[in-house]
């Protein structure tokens, strides 16, 4: 499988806080690489720096064998990044459907407003929201908001999709739910996957391989099995050796 | 074209008035034409991106001063396009550091740009030996008048095809959460600068007219923040999504204007801040959002 | 033409801009506690201080009580005036989810017809002729430099104001609820602090502290509609050069601008000094949103 994206030993301070250190990631063409660590473990100051909302202080991060270091985060949404928010960061005011419209207008594919809404309609379907549509989307429960982010972020013709704690407060119902939708949102647009999560059945089910970070750094990278078994990430978590 | 027949009417309306010979209504028709004008550029930025400006009288005074500077030397069917150019590159060459800033501190950013170009003008004026200056052999009140229906047209035209493309829904992504817009690829910083350059064009036009029509010219009076205040207040009474909000919110306001300045400037004043007041805490997408909320509901 | 040298040395200049930056710094103060705990942003602080210069003028002037006097009455009636506001509108706003979530940008507008209505109220009821009066104007020298004795008493009231401020934050179990408040409100709330009372308790103060330097400012400026305006800007770039919320840093940063000020107006002209406050406040908001003394995340 050919890389799609790498990441080579990033690094980013905050002050005298070292957010991240030292991380190396490879993921490769249409592979579903979890994250996961405690909170302040670095996972959404990753996520910002691939999107471009920070830049990084050491290292670099390639999309397709080319570096997007430096890029704004819309130019590199337009080369085909896709990121949804911690909090839901729904378009308010406007609907459902003109949520998904205006990101499918800019993004990767910039589609004409004829197309873009065709897109959208076929979108909302997928996430389960489709009758919603006309709905204000700042009116929506939380579990609509999280997958009208998701709807939106893969309307822009993303290939690479990063997903922040989509599941965050949904009930185990809507975690099934989130997680189909992610799947076939998945399978229908081809996409490769970062995904944050707290929800661990959730993130071993749906991920190829697991990177976990703690204060900053990555101390493991593979299969959920492996991860499981891990002695330092029980030992990170648990405590088993401390 | 039903939608646009209203607006045909109003066009047809304005253009027939000259023709009537009444200097009184000619005037004010004149005066609520400019503030038509003056707000639709305004919502370019301030309602579509959110940016809301309360310095929007800094493009009306430079392009009036720029029209006065050059009055004798350049005839005014030259200085006034060139007015609008000038606050164009104005407003672009101040974009990158004052569009940095958002929210409401954006608000009194504006408002203190607005000054600064006020109390500077003024130093150059005093400088200049200049305390006031008469502007002799101006156009008549009919020319004056063609040329407000002209850029009050053009102004509601650009807003209305602005609103449609692809500039204005990013504008409005913009507006209701920029982090997001930014992440579904909306190029911001270039939406924005380029809102902002188009809501200086018009105004500086306008500028120039006003001045123009009460040929005198006095920097405290042409960059009085009374005016960056009437718009604001007037888009927010009028609605500022669509092109029937600053329309709306100008007549609205003219009216009033009309009916109380000549008496009592201070009561229209106080009246406008209460508006104001009503608006942004009760009805914060004014008159014309509330019209769309009813059709909506029917 | 003075030299440089002298404009540098002069203690006349030192006194003007130590007294100058203290108003400044005192207005700034309020501002700080309006926006610290309550986020709004009170673009009529500059109008409150012009109703307290008018209170002090008519207490003058009608019933020839000391201006000092009719600063304490002046603080009074500010802080009623706040409170009126607060029960007849803001609570309400506050308690509205929808205008929580834009208090910010909302209240600044709304701040915006308050301060149009009072300077117009004003202007309808006392007419825009600027008012003075003499009370205290005598002169009084000590060496090269000489100052009149209103000024100075303006300057230790204002000093008096200041430190009384920075102590009670610092001393009193109200003054620490307050500094809790602002560093962070949700956590102030679950420790007990009652943040409904405190924040209309600083919402007041910050406007009586406006209402007390306007009638202390009365006596040796013109008290005109439309004084507020270089007060509420003054006020402003206290706040955001000294950090918002940030009482001390904004004491010392209301120093500083009275010395730009000054000086500034001294190594050039008169007319220089509203383009230098005007200029430093828009540089203030462009470089340093954050504040130049924020030392700390203020977390909301």
């Amino acid at each position: 499988m050919s890389t799609f994206l790498e990441v080579r030993h990033l690094g980013r301070n905050f002050g005298g806080v070292r957010a991240l250190h030292d991380v190396n990631l490879t993921v490769s063409l249409g592979e579903v690489v979890g994250i996961m660590g405690a909170n302040g473990a670095g996972k959404t100051t990753l996520f910002a720096l691939i999107a471009g909302n920070l830049r990084p202080g050491t290292g670099d991060i390639l999309l397709d064998d080319s570096s997007i270091v430096g890029l704004s985060p819309d130019r590199i949404c337009r080369r085909g990044v896709g990121r949804t928010f911690q909090t839901a960061r729904p378009f308010g005011d406007l609907t459902v459907l003109e949520n998904i419209i205006t990101a499918a207008r800019f993004g990767m594919h910039r589609l004409d407003a004829h197309a873009a809404e065709k897109r959208a309609v076929l979108l909302l379907d997928i996430v389960g929201l489709g009758t919603r549509r006309n709905q204000i989307s700042g009116d929506l429960t939380l579990s609509g908001q999280k997958r009208l982010e998701v709807a939106r972020a893969v309307a822009t013709g993303a290939r690479l999709l990063l997903l922040d704690e989509v599941m965050a407060g949904l009930t185990p119902t809507e975690v099934a739910q989130m997680l189909e939708v992610v799947q076939t949102l998945k399978a229908e647009n081809s996409l490769t996957i970062l995904i944050i999560e707290h929800v661990m059945r959730a993130l071993m089910r749906i991920s190829d391989r697991i990177l976990v970070l703690h204060h900053g750094e990555a101390i493991a990278c593979n299969a959920p099995a492996e991860i499981a078994r891990d002695p330092r990430v029980l030992d990170c978590y648990l405590g088993l050796h401390a | 074209m039903t939608k646009a027949t209203p607006f045909l009417l109003g066009l047809l309306c304005f253009g027939l008035l000259p023709l009537t010979g009444q200097d009184y209504l000619i005037g004010v028709s004149f005066t609520l034409l400019t503030w038509i004008a003056l707000t639709q550029s305004w919502t370019l930025l301030s309602g579509f991106a959110g940016y809301i400006s309360l310095g929007h009288v800094v493009f009306f005074g430079l392009g009036g001063y720029f029209v006065v500077l050059t009055w004798g030397i350049l005839p005014y069917w030259i200085s006034l396009p060139l007015a609008c150019l000038v606050t164009f590159v104005f407003a672009i060459a101040i974009s990158i550091p004052v569009l940095r800033v958002s929210g409401p501190y954006f608000v009194i950013l504006t408002f203190g740009l607005a000054e600064f170009v006020k109390y500077v003008v003024m130093a150059v004026e005093s400088h200049l030996g200049q305390f006031g200056r008469l502007l002799l052999g101006v156009p008549s009140l009919a020319t004056l008048y063609w040329l407000a229906l002209f850029l009050a047209t053009l102004a509601t035209l650009i807003t209305f095809v602005i609103r449609r493309s692809r500039l204005g829904q990013g504008l409005i992504a913009i507006r209701e959460n920029e982090q997001a817009a930014e992440a579904i690829g909306v190029p911001v910083t270039r939406y924005k600068t380029i809102a902002y350059g188009l809501s200086a064009t018009i105004p500086g036009a306008i500028g120039g007219l006003i001045a123009l029509r009460t040929s005198y010219f006095e920097p405290q009076q042409i960059f009085d923040p009374v005016v960056s205040f009437t718009v604001l207040t007037s888009a927010i009474i009028g609605g500022s999504d669509d092109v029937r909000g600053p329309i709306l919110g100008a007549a609205f306001l003219t009216l009033l204007s009309e009916l109380l300045w000549a008496r009592a400037p201070q009561l229209y004043l106080i009246l406008l801040g209460i508006l104001l007041i009503v608006f942004v805490v009760i009805l914060p997408n004014g008159i014309c959002g509330l019209l769309r909320r009813r059709a909506a509901q029917a | 033409m003075t030299s440089f040298f002298e404009i540098l040395t002069s203690g006349q200049l030192l006194l003007a801009a130590l007294i100058t930056g203290t108003i400044y710094a005192t207005v700034g103060l309020g501002l700080n506690l309006v926006y610290g705990t309550m986020r709004l942003l009170n673009v009529a602080h500059g109008e409150f201080l012009m109703l307290g210069a008018y209170v002090a003028f008519w207490g003058f002037s009608l019933f020839n009580v000391s201006p000092f006097l009719s600063a304490v009455v002046a603080g009074v009636l500010t802080a009623a005036l706040a409170a009126a506001l607060y029960f007849g509108m803001l609570r309400w706003c506050l308690r509205n989810p929808r205008m929580r979530k834009r208090i910010e940008p909302n209240s600044l507008l709304i701040f915006v017809g308050v301060s149009i209505i009072l300077q117009n109220i004003s202007a309808l009821s006392f007419t825009g002729t600027p008012r003075g009066y003499q009370y205290l104007s005598g002169v009084m020298t000590l060496g090269s430099i000489s100052i009149s004795a209103n000024r100075l008493g303006a300057f230790v009231f204002c000093i008096a104001i200041c430190i009384a401020t920075l102590i009670f934050l610092r001393r009193s179990a109200t003054g620490l609820a307050i500094k809790a408040l602002i560093q962070h409100k949700e956590a102030a709330e679950i420790v007990g602090v009652n943040v409904t009372r405190l924040e209309f308790f600083a919402l007041c103060a910050g406007f009586a502290t406006a209402g007390i330097v306007g009638a202390l400012v009365s006596m040796t400026e013109q008290t005109t509609p439309f004084m507020g305006f270089p007060f509420t800007i003054a006020a402003f770039i206290v706040i955001i050069m000294g950090g918002l919320g940030n009482l001390a840093g904004g004491i010392v940063t209301g120093l500083l601008l009275g010395f730009i000020e000054t000086y500034g107006v001294a190594f050039t002209s008169a007319a220089w000094s509203s383009i230098l406050l005007y200029g430093v406040f828009v540089l203030a908001l462009i470089v340093r949103p954050e504040g130049i003394f924020t030392v700390r995340q203020v977390v909301r």
